[in-house]
């Protein structure tokens, strides 16, 4: 298990809600009856306009895809614990991708982004993979995070985050850009940074589990550590987050 | 108040416009107090489109079916976003 993972978080000062430890089994945390009992398509989480029904909940526990109002939801769940952080949503990038740059600045014409320390922005790719894109705006650099490690992606997501964020400065400003363009920041798949960052990411053994990697990359960056979960501690990891969105708050990680 | 007899009350209303992914847009007009679960309903029904595969977003945030234009502070031609269901594992 990974254990440098749990106790990390442990003492990165999270607030108690509610205690797991790497030692338990998942069978110990009776997120069986969340999901199993009562009607498969009432809504288990109906928060703020974020609607997850008992089955989406339901199918964390084996090994199908997750679905972005799981994502959407987990990270508007640490953007609760942690108020420097901001979940821009997983559709964000769909406006972007579909060249719709007035759209996506529309979304944030009401928010204040830039005094945020993280931003989250989970990226779907073709509607069959989870990848997630961070601005740190405390360290000045762009991070992807793909639990494939793939090379096709990274270039043109950053590419847009980073013209986005250009664009939306702009917006707050006047008209006027950066002085130093979001394009220029440091990222994690440099090819002098990639050793460090991309290339040590945990990566996925299977066809499943990019979602579940994908929400627990955007607690590691929330919290400022490196993600060292492993494929290993994703069984368990799953039924922790099924637990966190039916609880609507996130659970304490701790280690002994 | 308006009267309770014939005479009818003019009702506020607010011009919304819902735009699809695609960029497709539909207008919408609604009683103020009227609960956006009914916008949501009509458009999916106009589209053809299962109500479960869209996701129907104000500002980028998701909007609660319950609320209505004024309670979440809608003004006449606000835009609602009505986004793809997105899914994952890897291909």
């Amino acid at each position: 298990m990974a254990s440098s993972w749990l106790s990390s978080l442990a003492s990165g000062g999270m607030k108690a809600m509610s205690h797991f430890t790497s030692s338990s089994s998942s069978n110990s945390i009776n997120t069986a009856a969340v999901a199993s009992q009562g009607d498969q398509e009432a809504f288990v989480v109906d928060d703020e306009g974020y609607q997850i029904r008992r089955y989406q909940l339901a199918s964390l526990r084996g090994v199908t895809w997750v679905n972005d109002q799981v994502i959407n939801y987990y990270f508007h769940l640490i953007q609760r614990q942690f108020p420097d952080v901001t979940s821009l949503g997983s559709h964000l990038y769909a406006k972007l991708a579909a060249g719709d740059m007035a759209g996506a600045l529309r979304w944030v014409r009401r928010r204040d982004i830039f005094s945020s320390r993280v931003i989250l922005i989970a990226i779907n790719l073709n509607n069959a993979h989870w990848t997630l894109a961070v601005v740190d705006m405390e360290m000045r650099k762009l991070s992807y995070y793909d639990s494939l490690q793939g090379e096709g992606s990274y270039d043109v997501v950053l590419q847009r985050i980073a013209g986005f964020m250009d664009q939306a400065y702009a917006a707050k400003h006047d008209g006027r850009l950066p002085d130093e363009s979001f394009a220029t920041w440091p990222r994690s798949t440099d090819p002098n940074l990639r050793a460090k960052y991309y290339d040590n990411l945990p990566r996925q053994s299977n066809n499943n589990d990019c979602g579940v990697f994908v929400t627990q990359f955007g607690l590691c960056a929330a919290c400022g550590i490196a993600p060292d979960f492993t494929q290993q501690d994703i069984t368990l990891l799953r039924n922790v987050i099924m637990l966190e969105l039916s609880q609507k708050k996130m659970l304490k990680r701790i280690h002994r | 108040m308006a009267d309770q007899g014939d005479v009818k009350a003019e009702v506020p209303q607010v011009s919304l416009k819902v735009v699809n992914a695609d960029g497709a847009e539909m207008y919408f007009k609604i009683k103020r107090g009227t609960q956006l679960k009914k916008l949501m309903d009509a458009y999916c029904k106009k589209q053809g489109i299962s109500r479960q595969s869209v996701r129907f977003l104000f500002d980028g945030s998701p909007i609660d079916e319950n609320k209505t234009p004024d309670d979440i502070g809608m003004e006449d031609d606000d835009v609602i976003d009505a986004m793809v269901e997105q899914t994952g594992g890897l291909l």
